[in-house]
């Protein structure tokens, strides 16, 4: 046992690899087998293609943060912060944040103006599930992901206790403060759930500046606050063959945001706000080989930002309806079919427009599974977009899952796909600049993965993933300056991004003991086609990797996240050195008669880092964060 | 327990021992050819990202040395790099977006001092023995600044910004370039607003002929509402004498002189020449731009060349493009990324 152990972590320390979960189920501690019938959305098995699911011990973890922590430190996603509370922007494989897709409950959460997502508006306390699809995979979500999707889904938990009240409260740190609550309630008919965050921060923390002067001035993070206050409500009603949910988010932030330190700080002074609302309706029928769903969503977003030297003040919104209606047929255990339609009303307002833009994008799928064999999974998948009523060149998928040994151990995954993306409405309207003769990317992408899991009795099992990846983007969209001194887009030439990589999860159970792994890494080489230069930003090397120890009621754990070499210029002339980020944290968890109290105490950048993950932006030094949890309510099961 | 302890010390290790550095590095090339006579290339680098560095291109040697900043203070100039003013052995560096001024030695590029608190600085002109005028993009004002106390004086309230400035005599023509469309005459001697001139839309560059009169490039406007035009304005009367439009489409930018101020320069997807007494615009260009990206041209009469940088697609490194008095390409250089506004330096017999 002792000798296993040692090589895990001798593993774990010559990988330190990034984490990344495998289509294996994720790791519990114990397994419930629950006796009543679950009806969830039912999807496609989508074989030969990647998708992975949070761990829920990370989404615990991170209970009072929000999704970009969490995808920083579990999954192999690039992340891209201008510090805490700051934008946040996940990319994958290569590809830029425009090419990352946010879905929430299935609906797009992308601006269309901006064309991307900041993660850090998104909390995880409203979040049950976080699922990744990469590459391909992506088309079973949401259109437009040429990286990939994120997908952050709550749901009813029919199978747990009636009611339970779960609150948070963490304190940290340059002045971060945050609450949460999640309160779940009903009976075997009705379901609600109520959340709600308050996130705040000063990040008013002390670096070096070497940058604007020429000496090292000590200087503290100015104008780098952030606020953000969120409130979900949710309720779902179901019957012996259907299930129907209503869900409303509103949100309010604020942030200030902080100039580059090699700036003179008296020459910005900028804030952002917005407040959004969106709401949801949805309903899942379950006939006897046929299932229906049916989406419904509102969602209005608006941002006003202020410069207070410049006095410019410039607000924006859009108002989005999606409406979604798909069909799954099961044909005996062998093959499904799903078919879908959504439909996306776009309107969006902002000063830099000459006046309110109107789009339409729509685009019906249809995807298959078929199990030609024991061993073998084929998917296959058609997209066919319309915008503003015209059709666009269609998107199709097509994957292979093998399973070539009877223990099935070991499955061979491979698929490859063809999906475009819209320009954004400020590539193509913004005043002054935007360029209406923008044409769609397009993406080729083709992956092969090989995986092996295993599992011991009950107290041991790994999990070990290996994908090489090419995903090719052409007519990709870039702004450069133009002849008249402003900058246009255009659609540039093809930018290329391939690689490798890989994941280990393990779990180890012994008496009281119980030790979890999670690791990977990945290569990936990204640039223009036939130029051995890398993509701005896009390390070549991503690597992380967690262990957590659980005994009794204590928990510790301790992470490393590396991140190498990011060129910040396109000749590669300029670049940030790489980084090891270090993470410890203990906790204690105690149950009482009504639920449970937990404590935890985490020191991030244990050894006091000085790094950048954007260039002259620098990120917080040794921190510590203290969270106390309080959970009301048990599992009857 | 101990292979436990020990794997956990070497991962300690490995992390502890990692550099503190966060960077950004910088490939440098050395900074050897400094002195001498040459030009100053200012590139500008792309908005925000703070990768803008300094050129010197050597005429006595044909080389070019990049990142000659970075390499003598080991720290990037800042965030647009935008203009250089020069006077003796001291070199100004006005770097736009960092609202800052880098004073080096003009020999070693070491800097002496860093100015800050400045807003969107674009061009900086000697208005007096010790005074300069420094115009701003987004600022109302002019600042005033003493090169012998280094130090910012006071200010001159425009009403609107600024971008370049030309000194004739007792007066300064301030020209308001984003979104504006006048010229404001300001004494320099009382630092005073003597009148304005409406002189058309976005008047991006000036400068003088050989009979005082000053010639103002105007771009019309980025969606294109009015004609580009060249303005000519007598500096004794403060008048407009002459007008000259293009036919769009034309977005000519980077008005400049020869020495003789008896020719007039642009570029408009090519460089122009014309003689200050022409009354029309030329239909062809003097130099082509055959695939290129022109983004600034400095004539430069005492060596008989035509010195024009290239922007390439304005992510990767440019290019400092040296042209005969014929027009024909002599000599090409990498030099950084969107290469701008260049400064001549000459020989002190020259000077």
């Amino acid at each position: 046992m002792k000798a296993q152990l040692h090589i895990y972590l001798i593993f774990a320390g010559l990988l330190a690899a990034q984490v990344l979960y495998a289509q294996m189920p994720s790791i519990h501690d114990t397994v419930r087998i629950v006796d009543v019938v679950v009806k969830g959305r039912p999807a496609l098995r989508a074989a030969g293609f990647i998708r992975t699911t949070i761990d829920h011990h990370f989404a615990d973890y991170y209970k009072n943060g929000t999704v970009a922590d969490l995808l920083n430190s579990a999954s192999p996603l690039f992340v891209k912060s201008y510090g805490p509370g700051g934008v946040a922007t996940v990319s994958f494989r290569g590809a830029g944040a425009a090419h990352t897709v946010v879905t929430w409950n299935g609906i797009n959460l992308n601006s269309p103006m901006l064309g991307q997502a900041d993660f850090q508006l998104l909390p995880v306390i409203a979040v049950d599930d976080i699922t990744v699809y990469y590459g391909g995979s992506s088309m079973a979500a949401a259109q437009g992901g040429l990286g990939g999707v994120v997908d952050i889904t709550t749901k009813p938990d029919w199978n747990r206790s009636m009611n339970t009240l779960d609150m948070a409260f963490s304190t940290g740190s340059y002045g971060r403060y945050s609450a949460s609550l999640r309160s779940r309630y009903g009976d075997g008919r009705w379901r609600f759930s109520t959340a709600m965050s308050y996130n705040s921060a000063s990040n008013n923390f002390p670096y070096t500046n070497s940058f604007l002067t020429g000496y090292d001035q000590p200087e503290r993070r100015d104008n780098a606050a952030s606020l953000q206050k969120n409130l979900l409500q949710e309720a779902w009603y179901r019957t012996d063959k259907s299930v129907t949910g209503f869900r409303v988010w509103l949100q309010e932030h604020a942030r200030d945001l902080p100039v580059a330190i090699n700036i003179s700080p008296e020459s910005h002074d900028e804030d952002l706000s917005g407040r959004v609302v969106r709401s949801m309706l949805t309903h899942d029928h379950f006939g006897k080989s046929i299932t229906w769903s049916g989406i419904l969503a509102l969602i209005y977003d608006d941002m006003t930002y202020r410069d207070n030297v410049t006095a410019i003040y410039s607000q924006s919104s859009f108002n989005r309806v999606s409406s979604r209606v798909s069909a799954l047929w099961n044909s005996g255990k062998r093959s499904s079919v799903k078919g879908e339609l959504t439909s996306d009303f776009e309107v969006a307002k902002s000063e830099n427009y000459s006046e309110d833009i109107l789009r339409n994008i729509s685009w019906f799928s249809i995807s298959s599974d078929y199990m030609a064999a024991q061993w073998l999974d084929i998917n296959f998948g058609l997209v066919l977009p319309v915008v503003d009523l015209n059709l666009q060149k269609p998107d199709f998928s097509a994957g292979t899952e093998i399973i070539p040994f009877k223990s099935r151990i070991f499955k061979l995954r491979s698929n490859i796909s063809s999906r475009s993306r819209v320009p954004s409405m400020n590539d193509l309207y913004w005043i002054p600049g935007g360029n209406r003769l923008l044409k769609t990317e397009r993406a080729l992408s083709s992956e092969i993965a090989i995986s092996a899991s295993g599992r011991h009795e009950d107290n041991r099992s790994i999990n070990l993933q290996v994908a090489l990846f090419n995903n090719s983007i052409s007519d990709m969209i870039q702004w450069q300056p133009g002849s008249t001194g402003y900058w246009i887009p255009e659609n540039t030439g093809m930018v290329r991004a391939r690689g490798v990589e890989g994941t280990l999860t393990s779990k180890m159970t012994a008496g009281k003991s119980t030790v979890y792994l999670s690791s990977g890494y990945s290569y990936t080489i990204s640039g223009e086609k036939g130029s051995p230069l890398q993509t701005i930003y896009v390390p070549e090397h991503l690597a992380n990797a967690t262990l957590r120890f659980l005994r009794g009621i204590s928990a510790s754990g301790f992470a490393l996240r590396h991140t190498g070499r990011r060129y910040i210029t396109a000749d590669n002339n300029q670049y940030l050195p790489s980084n090891t980020v270090a993470e410890i944290w203990l906790g204690a968890e105690v149950p009482t008669r009504v639920g449970g109290f937990n404590a935890l105490l985490a020191v991030e950048n244990l050894f006091n880092l000085n790094y950048q993950t954007i260039a002259y932006h620098p990120m917080p030094p040794r921190a510590v964060k203290i969270t106390l949890n309080w959970k009301f309510g048990r599992d009857k099961l | 327990m101990r292979y436990i302890s020990g794997i956990a010390i070497l991962l300690l290790f490995f992390v502890s021992c990692e550099p503190d550095d966060p960077g950004p590095v910088i490939k440098t090339d050395g900074n050897t050819l400094l002195d001498g006579e040459g030009i100053f290339i200012m590139n500008e680098g792309n908005f925000t990202r703070g990768n803008g560095s300094l050129s010197f291109y050597s005429a006595d040697s044909a080389k070019i040395c990049n990142n000659i900043f970075y390499a003598a203070n080991k720290r990037t100039p800042g965030d647009i790099p935008f203009s250089m003013y020069i006077s003796g052995d001291t070199a100004w560096l006005l770097v736009n977006n960092s609202g800052k001024i880098e004073v080096v030695n003009r020999k070693t590029m070491k800097s002496v001092r860093t100015i800050t608190g400045l807003e969107s600085p674009r061009y900086m002109v000697r208005a007096g023995t010790d005074k300069c005028y420094i115009s701003s993009l987004y600022s109302d004002s002019i600042t005033l600044f003493s090169k012998s106390l280094c130090s910012i004086t006071g200010y001159i309230d425009l009403g609107r910004n600024s971008e370049q400035i030309l000194i004739s005599g007792s007066k300064a023509y301030i020209a308001s370039w984003s979104g504006g469309r006048v010229l404001t005459v300001v004494n320099t001697g009382n630092d005073k607003i003597i009148k304005t001139i409406d002189v058309g839309l976005e008047p991006e560059s000036m400068v003088s002929d050989r009979d005082g009169n000053i010639w103002v490039l105007c771009s019309g406007g980025y969606s294109g509402e009015e004609d580009p035009a060249l303005i000519r304005i007598s500096s004794e009367t403060d008048e407009i004498t002459r007008s000259i439009s293009f036919t769009r489409p034309a977005y000519p930018t980077n008005l400049r002189r020869n020495n003789a101020g008896d020719s007039l320069y642009y570029l408009n997807s090519g460089v122009f020449r014309m003689s200050v007494y022409d009354t029309s615009v030329p239909e062809e260009p003097f130099i082509r731009e055959n695939g290129r990206l022109f983004y600034r041209m400095e004539p430069d009469n005492l060596n008989n060349s035509i010195f024009v940088t290239d922007a390439n697609d304005y992510q990767r490194s440019g290019f400092l493009l040296r042209y005969d008095k014929t027009g024909v390409l002599t000599e090409s250089h990498v030099a950084g990324i969107i290469p701008g506004n260049m400064t001549i330096q000459r020989t002190a017999a020259d000077r």
